[in-house]
């Protein structure tokens, strides 16, 4: 299973976790799951429309060991981000957000991993282990 | 976004928000209250957001900004009724929604507005 979401327009992160929402309900999540997956994708699709303008998400199931997950990748083909500790940092933002997007992602999720370069792009993969 | 209703009783302004706001109508919701607080000239205005599903950054902003414009303004804000799953989430985040204060429900929260019961102070540092 992988599903698409292009993310181009504002609107865009509403369909971005509507989609993450089902996909949550559909493995049989807890509500504080659901809530904690679709508040870091709501928070990652927006970063993209803000700071890149486009790109996409996808998602799918994944499995470790005995363990269920869902993966959401996020992919823009944006400026890239200079300095990924300081874009990390609490509080810290380079375009008027509030900068809690990527650090208040991270404690959502059990799994969050950056790659980005400059003028390339931005790649940021998240995974909530079911249960 | 064309669920979320804006009510006068009395004095206050009751602001129901609804189903999956995009960040656009937040900003769009967030003016249309404020000129009703004017228009209506109420003294306290209820955000009431139990079927809310979710709060994210961007969405604890704008309520917090809200209730700070409405204070400067010269009224007061009571947010009611959070879901605890959201509740959970902007805790978990580190989000701190300043300057709002919180009543379990609609209700408690025109009592609170009536001056019958006392708000849970406001959230964050400069409440």
């Amino acid at each position: 299973m992988t599903n698409r979401v292009d993310i181009q327009r504002e609107p865009d992160v509403v369909l971005a976790r509507q989609a993450a929402r089902r996909a949550a309900i559909e493995m049989g999540y807890s509500l504080v799951d659901q809530t904690r997956i679709t508040t870091a994708v709501s928070e990652l699709a927006r970063n993209i429309f803000l700071y890149a303008g486009r790109g996409w998400m996808e998602y799918r199931h994944v499995a470790r060991s005995d363990r269920k997950g869902l993966e959401f990748l996020f992919q823009d083909e944006g400026p890239g981000i200079a300095d990924i500790d300081l874009a990390m940092t609490v509080g810290y933002t380079s375009g008027g957000g509030l900068g809690m997007g990527l650090s208040g992602s991270q404690r959502l999720m059990n799994e969050f991993e950056i790659q980005s370069r400059l003028g390339e792009g931005t790649t940021i993969r998240i995974v909530k282990w079911l249960g | 976004m064309e669920k979320t209703s804006i009510v006068k009783i009395q004095n206050v302004l009751i602001v129901t928000l609804q189903g999956d706001i995009d960040d656009h109508s937040a900003q769009e919701l967030q003016q249309e209250i404020l000129q009703s607080v004017i228009h209506h000239q109420v003294s306290g205005v209820v955000i009431e957001v139990s079927q809310l599903e979710l709060v994210d950054s961007y969405m604890g902003r704008i309520l917090s900004d809200t209730a700070r414009m409405i204070r400067l303004m010269g009224a007061e804000t009571l947010l009611a009724g959070l879901r605890p799953m959201v509740a959970i989430t902007i805790v978990e985040m580190g989000l701190s929604i300043e300057g709002v204060k919180t009543a379990l429900n609609l209700e408690d929260a025109l009592e609170v507005l009536k001056g019958g019961r006392a708000a849970a102070p406001s959230l964050g540092r400069d409440g």
